[in-house]
């Protein structure tokens, strides 16, 4: 043993501890839930759940403290943090690893626990809803556990010792007792250390918490083949909020990306967010059908299905992201923790307990139960034979199918009456294609690795044109639906109701179509007619939902104004749509230079090399790079940006900051700068730059001689240099003289300066004095003189070094971006407003 | 089963079988864009057809980035996952943490035996990820 000084090993036990305790009480919990006695458990399911909430909270707390007091003993504090790092950062931290991220997740879900138990503490749901909770509780747990069983290693331990963590106990520093004295941590991801980075991963995980409560209803009905009426009006409330918090997280990931990744947009279709977009897309189906279902009893297979379904892809997308199958796909690199079979455990069961309940034949059922663990037992014994997926995924798709069938030739629904549930239906239908797209596409790594395929994942462009059909039908489906009541309508009659509306909006969408996308087609593939057809029918039907939905508004009283909120909600989306597709399909890149076209070669000439001082045009605008500083590990780069009037003067507009974070533990990373203007955004990124300081270099070049007369004009590399006139002043001592040559220096923007050069001349001797002008780079020497031929010699040297500073650089327009971010916020608005509005109305 | 029901059923199933088609259809043998990944000599067999290209750079032969010239070419050595090794321009310009990446995918096409990319995607120890630097 070696004695170790100045570890704080308590805290670790305690960590331990605790998460063993909340492991157990969930655990304990589900079981307490589902056992059948006669005796009354209610208190002890009680104290169950708060004795769980509490060892969770103290978990996540003891961890908050461990990276408060820099306790680098232990691996994930030293990992994540270090004493640089500033502390608002900390709870960035506490969810960069991914055991903080399942620790967030366990953490929302304790809460939220705690309020289904406090909504249906007098219900007969309660029972079955928290063993369903509870059960998600103790997966999520076990994730956090660390501990090995039989050689297998069952969840990963934020409480482990660094010189017990599998890459640094053989290391020599570990021996040294005095080790902790040394040791600082390796510190946060400059990506991470972002205001939108405290916000997002925290509403992300609230949403991920949140679709789990409609699952577990809809779970325990289906388990005792109740209609979703029996627990419709419990759940909606929470569907509303999971939709509600999952889009605002979706959209917190894009602003994240627009402001400070150099992806140069909001949504690259990325799998990790696509990965939370289709949960959020299912969970908009499952609010949407469990609505349908407590207006119109009926529709229970939507209902089971799009409630049960963003819960099961949130499981999904947690194995695509955290098993590390996604590999060369994504430009998140996930590294795999040794936990994919984990993970498969958790998604297995799952769906199992999705689909075991709806197969009706004891056989069939009992098959698939023992198909389940089989298929895991063989992906662990032969790890590259996926047979057993094969037949389980086959034997699952199978059922789902019968149940669909059969559920659609025993419902007495009528999907193509003019009614407003029959096009909800079908707009849920709908959703439900275009999720399954969605995740065809994220899934092509897992198609390889299924199939032993090599297929490339689709490109963003694929995404879009696949999505433009999808997203007109869902905007028509939701507006027509909108405009329908519950009961009986006349479609002609509807059409004759809204037609100024309609109208008005073919009008304005004419407006913006016709210059925007018909005389100015965008470049790349919206340049075929059929894809600019279809932008232009979305720009319609975007305009025609906005007002359409604006009329529905109109027609609703003022005292019940609170009643607006589903309209608003679809207004926001319609926003949302609407801005994405003008900034994505008009961005333009003000960098982008004339090259000629290598046949076959796919060229990007969208960045320009800017040398210090120099000015250039991109699009509207001059451009200067015109300073480098370096604060801490930043460098920023200043970029002036100035509007040329007629009469060819530069005025500044505004100026950008992009910087380079030089981490020397992490690597470089840039972080743009926009400008923001109310109709559009100017976003600027360096690409490439030196990081090296030179401003003070010694880098003049070699002086050059030059001879003139008064009015001469003397042209240099960055400035013309005028000879104005001179000043002589008689000294004192009447054999001294002083010579002022003034020259007006004027750079390539027009703005003047003025030098003053000075020559003496004492008892006949030239004595120069050395002129430096240093923010220009410039060195004048006034040395000679020749009166008789008016003319002076001066020698002028440059600041090569400011020469040779140069950045890349990439600047892009995004236009109508605004649409978007206020479509986020009216989205929110309006979803929000329906929650408070449901939540009252139960309680009162 | 009623005769519209049944009418019903069959053009559900015709649309998603097409739709099903297409969307595998245009992940096997896409329109435009890369047609999967694959190593350098399977590139060559198709030149002109767009790959993802897996490998890392060779650092000890020369990297040429001259944004002077050109800001959007980048010019270096990469050796693939088969160990085959060829000129890839990236018609990009040079990633600011491409010293410290470790694996590389490129995605490009083969023009006179060199490897022409338009984009690349670099793994860095850096991004998001667990690893340690040792």
């Amino acid at each position: 043993m070696i004695p170790y000084r100045g570890e704080h090993i308590w805290a670790g036990q305690w960590g331990h501890m605790l998460v063993i305790l909340s492991f157990v009480s969930a655990f304990c919990l589900a079981l307490l839930c589902v056992a059948k006695t006669k005796f009354n458990l209610k208190h002890w399911i009680t104290t169950g759940v708060i004795i769980h909430a509490i060892s969770v909270a103290a978990v996540a707390g003891l961890l908050i403290f461990m990276l408060l007091q820099h306790f680098y003993e232990y691996q994930y504090v030293w990992q994540h943090s270090n004493s640089e790092m500033d502390m608002r950062y900390i709870f960035s931290c506490l969810w960069e690893g991914q055991e903080g991220s399942f620790l967030l997740w366990l953490f929302w879900n304790s809460l939220l626990c705690i309020g289904v138990w406090y909504q249906l503490r007098n219900s007969t749901l309660l029972k079955p809803v928290l063993s369903i909770l509870f059960l998600i509780q103790a997966f999520i747990a076990s994730m956090l556990l660390g501990v090995y069983v039989l050689d297998y290693k069952i969840g990963s331990s934020p409480f482990l010792l660094l010189r017990e963590h599998s890459d640094f106990m053989h290391l020599p520093f570990v021996k040294s007792p005095e080790y902790l004295n040394r040791l600082d941590g390796r510190g946060l991801n400059p990506l991470l250390m972002n205001a939108w980075m405290t916000i997002h991963p925290p509403t992300l995980f609230l949403g991920f918490a949140l679709t789990g409560i409609p699952f577990a209803f809809a779970l325990s009905g289906l388990w005792q083949s109740s209609k979703p009426s029996m627990w419709a009006p419990a759940a909606y409330p929470w569907a509303i909020a999971a939709m509600a918090v999952l889009g605002i997280g979706i959209l917190m990931g894009g602003a994240w990306a627009y402001e400070a990744l150099s992806f140069g947009g909001f949504w690259a279709w990325d799998p990790v967010e696509n990965s939370s977009l289709v949960p959020w897309l299912l969970m908009v189906a499952g609010t949407h059908a469990i609505l349908l279902n407590l207006r119109k009893k009926g529709s229970n297979a939507s209902t089971y299905i799009s409630t049960i379904l963003p819960f099961l892809t949130v499981l999904y997308s947690t194995f695509l992201t955290r098993s590390g199958i996604l590999g060369n796909a994504s430009v998140h690199a996930f590294t795999d923790l040794g936990m994919t079979g984990q993970l498969l455990i958790y998604l297995i069961t799952f769906v199992y307990l999705a689909v075991a309940p709806v197969i009706s034949n004891s056989i069939a059922r009992a098959a698939y139960l023992v198909l389940s663990p089989l298929v895991l037992i063989m992906a662990a014994v032969y790890q590259h034979i996926p047979w057993g997926f094969y037949i389980w995924i086959s034997y699952t798709l199978i059922h789902l199918f019968i149940l669909v069938y059969s559920w659609f030739i025993a419902s007495e629904n009528h999907l193509f009456h003019s009614q407003r549930s029959s096009f909800m239906r079908m707009g849920i239908l709908w959703i439900l294609l275009t999720s399954a797209m969605i995740l065809f596409f994220t899934s092509v790594p897992v198609i390889n690795t299924l199939f032993s395929k090599h297929y490339a994942p689709p490109s963003i462009d694929t995404y879009n044109q696949w999505m433009t059909p999808m997203v007109i039908l869902i905007l028509f489906l939701m507006t027509w639906a909108h405009q329908l009541t519950y009961s009986k309508n006349y479609a002609l009659q509807v059409l004759y109701k809204i037609r100024w509306w309609s109208l008005l909006a073919l009008a304005i969408a004419i407006c913006i179509c016709v210059p925007f996308y018909i005389l100015n087609p965008p470049k790349g593939y919206y340049s075929i007619w059929y894809w600019q057809l279809g932008l232009c029918v979305l720009v319609l039907i975007c305009i025609w939902g906005l007002f359409l939905h604006l009329r529905n508004i109109l027609r609703i009283k003022a005292s019940v104004w609170i009643e607006t909120g589903g309209a608003l909600a679809h207004i926001g989306f319609i926003l949302v749509i609407l801005g994405a597709v003008m900034s994505t399909s008009k961005k333009t890149n003000l960098t982008s230079r004339p090259q000629a076209e290598i046949p076959g070669i796919k060229t990007n000439a969208g960045s320009i090399m800017l040398t210090r001082g120099d000015t250039v045009q991109l699009g509207p605008y001059w451009v200067t790079y015109a300073q480098k500083k370096r604060v801490g590990m930043d460098v920023f780069f200043t970029i002036q940006y100035f509007h040329k009037t007629a009469s060819q003067q530069f005025i500044p507009a505004f100026t950008l900051q992009p910087k380079v974070q030089d981490n020397p533990r992490m690597g470089k990373a840039a972080d743009p700068d926009t400008k923001h203007f109310l109709s559009h955004d100017v976003y600027t990124h360096v690409a490439y730059a030196d990081l090296t300081d030179q401003t003070q270099a010694q880098g003049y070049s070699q002086p050059v001689n030059m001879l003139g007369h008064i009015g001469d004009t003397i042209s240099l590399r960055q400035y013309l240099l005028i000879l104005d006139s001179i000043r002589t002043q008689i000294g004192n001592a009447d054999s001294s003289m002083r010579v002022t040559l003034v020259l007006r220096g004027i750079d390539v923007k027009g703005s003047e300066f003025m030098a003053y050069p000075t020559l003496e001349i004492k008892n006949r001797m030239l004595i120069p004095k050395p002129y430096e002008i240093k923010d220009k780079g410039l060195k004048l020497v006034f040395w000679n003189i020749k009166p008789e031929a008016q003319s002076f010699e001066i020698t002028v040297q440059e600041n090569a070094a400011l020469q040779n500073d140069f950045i890349v650089m990439e600047a892009y327009a995004f236009p109508f971006i605004n649409i978007l971010w206020i479509g986020v916020m009216v989205m929110a608005l309006g979803t929000f407003m329906t929650l408070f509005k449901y939540i009252f109305k139960s309680s009162s | 089963m009623t005769k519209s029901k049944a009418f019903a059923l069959l053009a559900i199933l015709v649309g998603i079988s097409a739709i099903g088609f297409q969307l595998w259809k245009s992940i096997e043998a896409p329109s435009s864009g890369s047609l999967g990944y694959a190593n350098f000599t399977q590139a060559a067999l198709q030149p002109g057809k767009e790959f993802h290209v897996v490998g890392t750079c060779d650092r000890k032969r020369p990297m040429l980035y001259n944004p002077k010239v050109n800001p959007d070419i980048f010019s270096f050595f990469l050796t693939d996952q088969n160990g085959t090794q060829r000129q890839v321009n990236l018609h990009k310009s040079k990633p600011q943490d491409f010293d410290k990446s470790e694996q590389i995918v490129l995605i490009g096409t083969i023009q006179d035996s060199v490897f022409e990319a338009s984009d690349i995607l670099l793994k860095c120890p850096s991004k998001y990820n667990e690893t340690t630097s040792r």
